[in-house]
């Protein structure tokens, strides 16, 4: 897979990509070469750079471009607090609005923003419906507000090397903020944090693993 | 040339190019020519194609012999299976691809700017 040249003229100045200490630890290439053809799933957007990237690996890549559609679930499940859906309805509605996953298991899973873009009540789904869809040796990798005031914004990210995700927009939206007890909570015994690193915008930067690992 | 005004119900096989402008559903086939979907083109059928270039609207799984190509104005949900795909920045895309046989398309990787000072606070291994 390549890119296009796209149309650069006129639009917003390029917003520095981020360096990271996770990726190379998710992208390790004698973990990866083992597996062989890799299963990819990526909660972003489409980008030439990423499908670029993803290209030097033999590999079925699932877009889903969940960010909007996930916010605006968990917004309505938000105005339904007062009778809160069972976990089951969670699952099956959360299922429906991430239907291009499909029925495969992922070695590599790029959670970006997502768990920000999850009502609180809904991370146990969404941990139950991603212990479904990894193997048991996966890496799975994304941010998540950390800090009180952390700016909150919807980001396109992608990634354009083994330690460097290229922000190709971000928009100022209100997510929603956990905390990490919470999460891990959420996630259950089968999917844990690994590991994190605090950056200077008040983000964690984590390594999702497989609890059976 | 499918025209803008022109709604399809049903099959398409053809041995000569296409370009779609109007509205398809059901199934296109052009084994051994190029398929164009064009900005104003709605299409919602698996497609096979030796080249399928999207500027319009595809719901459905597409197979490219050679080339696949979603322009910016592009719009795909489906599986895409080919050899080459192509994704112009804007292009928009859900779903799954294969890129099993698709190294050998890998050429100049854009040129990263450079990255933003690490501003790492810390880091930690959970127990």
């Amino acid at each position: 897979m390549v890119g296009l040249p796209g149309r650069k003229a006129g639009g917003p100045a390029p917003i520095p990509p981020l360096s990271s200490r996770l990726l190379p630890i998710a992208l390790d290439e004698k973990r990866l070469e083992q597996i062989g053809t890799l299963n990819i799933l990526d909660f972003g957007r489409a980008n030439s750079a990423s499908l670029e990237f993803f290209n030097q690996y033999p590999c079925r890549l699932c877009v889903l471009d969940a960010a909007e559609p996930l916010l605006a679930w968990s917004r309505e499940l938000g105005e339904r607090m007062e009778e809160p859906p069972s976990l089951q309805q969670m699952q099956l509605e959360l299922s429906g609005v991430l239907s291009a996953i499909g029925e495969h298991r992922y070695d590599l899973v790029f959670l970006w923003d997502t768990l920000n873009h999850l009502h609180e009540h809904a991370l146990p789904a969404f941990g139950g419906l991603l212990r479904r869809h990894v193997t048991k040796h996966f890496r799975g990798h994304g941010f998540m507000l950390h800090k009180r005031g952390a700016e909150q914004q919807l980001r396109q990210l992608g990634l354009i090397g083994s330690e460097q995700i290229a922000v190709h927009s971000q928009l100022a939206t209100p997510l929603f903020a956990h905390n990490r007890k919470i999460v891990n909570e959420a996630l259950g015994s089968e999917l844990r944090i690994d590991q994190g690193v605090l950056h200077g915008d008040g983000r964690l930067e984590f390594l999702m693993v497989s609890g059976r690992s | 040339m499918i025209g803008a005004k022109v709604k399809v119900n049903g099959d398409i096989i053809s041995s000569e190019d296409l370009l779609v402008e109007g509205e398809v559903s059901g199934t296109i086939t052009l084994t051994d020519n190029e398929l164009v979907i064009g900005t104003s083109g709605r299409v919602e059928a698996n497609v096979t194609a030796k080249t399928v270039r999207i500027e319009g609207e595809v719901k459905g799984d597409i197979d490219g012999g050679e080339r696949v190509v979603i322009c910016a104005s592009g719009n795909v949900q489906g599986n895409v299976s080919a050899p080459r795909v192509m994704l112009e920045d804007g292009g928009r895309f859900k779903g799954s691809i294969d890129m099993g046989s698709s190294k050998a398309a890998a050429t100049a990787k854009p040129a990263a700017a450079p990255a933003a000072t690490p501003d790492v606070r810390s880091i930690d291994k959970a127990s």
